[in-house]
């Protein structure tokens, strides 16, 4: 079978030539997700010169359907051979079926990449010019503090709270003390690592009268509401977006104010380091030094996660503005953040919900790793700093920066 | 019982090739148990099996094999004890013998020999009977050079050889490595039903984690000459590949974190 695809407008024409059997299949279904994981989201099946289709052939094209549904795209199999429609139209699938193209599509060689602002580079929105976000430090655990009891506060993560720090879901403070980890926390939904390198992260879902809670030594927090998106996407210039790239844009968006930010985006690498033993544990404060301080942290040694989705919580301010450590790529940015770590899901393009962009990742395969994100710089080694392919960002100005101070 | 106490050993010492290929390993393998030995490259499992079988002696410690203190003995004479199967298929036969001579000097590896006729018409039948259990046909071509076998029905043989006169140890050196995928996965499946039938006491090397998994009862998984997991029942029965692909994944960023990374998070880790 040969694959052939031009894009037209909106549309990704899909020409394929031969039979879309059990031996072609898998071929096909990969060939086409690829394309919808490169934010085309709007598919016609030029059906013309496909010779056969059997069950397989069907069950490939329901799969890239189901795809294109949770990304608001569209489908439809357009101009198909005798046997291809009579197939579809007895198996239930008839609505798939178009008798010419869509009307609204560009003539051959018309559209290449007339659809930039949705499928590559940087598309900003304005979501509420009125939102407010406000910020907060409700605990403020340093390395290698002894964790003191009184210092450790319960809190709550409503769905208008973006937060990350250093918790447990444990009930109480004797239980949560060998349980301290990484974790964030965004639009209801509580990621969390516990430190123990062979424990996968856990997570708590707000649903009906439940809220997530968790004992946290460290936290930072944001309340309210988004004001702006970011969309990004990959073009020819610019393969991937590095975390300072996207921060300088949010910080370019609100004039440098300090601001609370979420991201989920596909990742081209993340670096970071989580906690492999509580911070509950320390008897003493001290500084930990190496080799010891292998026996606390684990270090991601390599860029990691490659194609998976990362949800990222932070604060970003310029350097000096707030205390937050500045990032060595982009010594005029500071910043706080740590990346959950969730299988591969696509986002639908354009304007898009948080909390119900969120949700879709609180819901599916469960999440791989929680890292607080560090800006690798050391010399000839250093892995650089992570960074993300496409996705989405939700920001807001802080109104009370203060806090930070 | 195969009882490893403390055995270390540098190739090369106070050179600038100086490998620390194991470092005070300690291990005891009880009777009727299948182990299956993994690692990165350069881990020592392989020196950990050539150690036990008596390739070379040991800078310090001791192996204790069946009740008998092996670590000062030669090869040739563990091999009483030692039957062993390697990763080569042409390795551990005669090519230009017949299946029927080879497995004639296989029974009595660590046994006397005399000057008589090896190869009966009695010993044949019991040759034949046994070979059949492979279900590759080799039973009607007792006569023909083992040379002209395929890697995969040549390292079947061997295991079988290996296993013929019940070792107190069975050691496999990633026995299937050199195989095709299917041959590969044959051998492996006589492994496992001959390590079972034979009740033998067995220790295998092995590259692949999906065979770790399926065959062994317990995984040993080695790093720089240490012994850094050790998966044995309930741990092992619920052990996965990707289980085994996180430790190795966490073994190795220990050692990606050095004095820099060190560094680096004092900075950035606040």
């Amino acid at each position: 079978m040969q694959i052939e695809f031009e894009q037209r407008g909106k549309y990704l024409l899909i020409q394929p030539k031969g039979r879309l059997d059990a031996s072609w299949s898998e071929h096909f279904t990969d060939t086409i997700l690829r394309q919808i994981r490169e934010g085309k989201h709007h598919l016609v099946i030029d059906a013309s010169e496909m010779d056969f289709l059997s069950s397989a052939g069907i069950r490939a094209l329901l799969m890239v359907y189901k795809e294109l549904s949770i990304v608001q795209g569209s489908f439809a199999v357009s101009n198909p051979t005798a046997f291809v429609e009579q197939t579809l139209s007895t198996s239930g699938f008839q609505m798939w079926l178009k008798k010419g193209l869509p009307e609204d599509l560009p003539a051959a060689g018309v559209g290449g990449e007339t659809d930039a602002a949705e499928n590559s580079g940087i598309q900003s929105f304005v979501l509420n010019e009125n939102a407010r976000l406000s910020a907060a430090e409700p605990a403020d655990w340093r390395p290698w503090e002894v964790v003191e009891k009184e210092r450790v506060q319960m809190l709550t993560f409503s769905k208008n709270i973006c937060a990350l720090g250093i918790g447990s879901a444990a009930g109480t403070f004797e239980e949560a003390r060998d349980h301290f980890g990484e974790f964030l926390a965004a639009a209801g939904n509580v990621v969390y690592q516990p430190p123990d390198e062979q424990a996968p992260p856990d997570y708590l879902i707000a649903e009906k009268q439940f809220l997530p809670r968790m004992q946290c030594v460290q936290a930072l927090s944001c309340k309210g509401e988004m004001a702006h998106l970011l969309r990004f996407a990959p073009t020819k210039a610019i393969p991937f977006y590095t975390a300072s790239a996207l921060l300088k844009h949010i910080l370019d968006q609100i004039e440098g104010k300090p601001a609370g930010f979420v991201v989920l985006g596909e990742i081209e690498g993340l670096v970071g380091t989580a906690l492999i033993r509580s911070p509950g544990r320390i008897r003493e404060n001290r500084d930990m030094t190496f080799p010891e301080v292998r026996d606390w942290l684990t270090f991601c040694g390599e860029r990691s996660y490659s194609h998976q989705q990362a949800l990222i919580t932070g604060i970003v301010s310029r350097a000096g503005a707030t205390r937050l450590p500045s990032m060595p790529s982009a010594p005029d940015v500071a910043t706080h953040m740590h990346g959950a770590v969730f299988p591969y899901q696509p986002l639908p393009n354009g304007k898009i919900d948080l909390e119900i962009a969120i949700a879709k990742f609180f819901n599916g395969p469960p999440p791989l790793a929680v890292m607080h994100l560090t800006d690798d710089d050391r010399p000839a080694v250093g892995l650089g700093e992570s960074a993300l392919v496409r996705g989405a960002c939700w920001f807001g100005a802080l109104e009370n920066p203060e806090v930070l101070s | 019982m195969l009882k490893v106490e403390s055995i270390s050993k540098t190739f090369h010492a106070n050179t600038v090739n100086e490998v620390r290929a194991l470092h005070d390993v300690c291990l005891t393998i009880e009777d009727g148990s299948f182990t299956g030995i993994i690692g990165t490259n350069g881990s020592g499992k392989s020196t950990l099996l050539n150690a036990v079988a008596g390739t070379f002696m040991p800078d310090a410690g001791s192996i204790h094999l069946a009740g008998h203190n092996i670590t000062g003995w030669p090869e040739y004479k563990r091999a009483s004890l030692v039957g062993r199967v390697f990763q080569d298929p042409f390795a551990g036969t005669a090519p230009d013998m017949s299946i029927a001579e080879n497995v004639a000097i296989a029974m009595k590896r660590g046994q006397h020999r005399s000057l008589q006729f090896a190869v009966t018409r009695t010993f044949r039948d019991d040759v034949a009977d046994r070979v059949r259990t492979l279900k590759m046909g080799l039973e009607d071509r007792l006569d023909n050079p083992i040379g002209t076998l395929s890697g995969g029905q040549r390292q079947a043989l061997t295991l079988l050889m290996a296993t013929w006169t019940r070792p107190k140890l069975l050691l496999l050196d990633e026995h299937t490595a050199a195989l095709d995928p299917k041959s590969a996965a044959k051998v492996a499946e006589l492994t496992k039903i001959i390590i079972e039938r034979e009740k033998l006491t067995a220790l295998m090397v092995t590259h692949s984690m999906q065979q770790a998994v399926e065959l062994p009862d317990r995984i040993i998984m080695m790093h720089r000459g240490t012994i850094v997991e050790d998966y044995q029942q309930e741990r092992k029965q619920r052990v996965r590949v990707p289980d085994l692909m996180a430790t190795f994944d966490r073994v190795q960023k220990r050692e990606l974190f050095d004095e820099s990374v060190a560094g680096m998070l004092e900075v950035q880790y606040c």
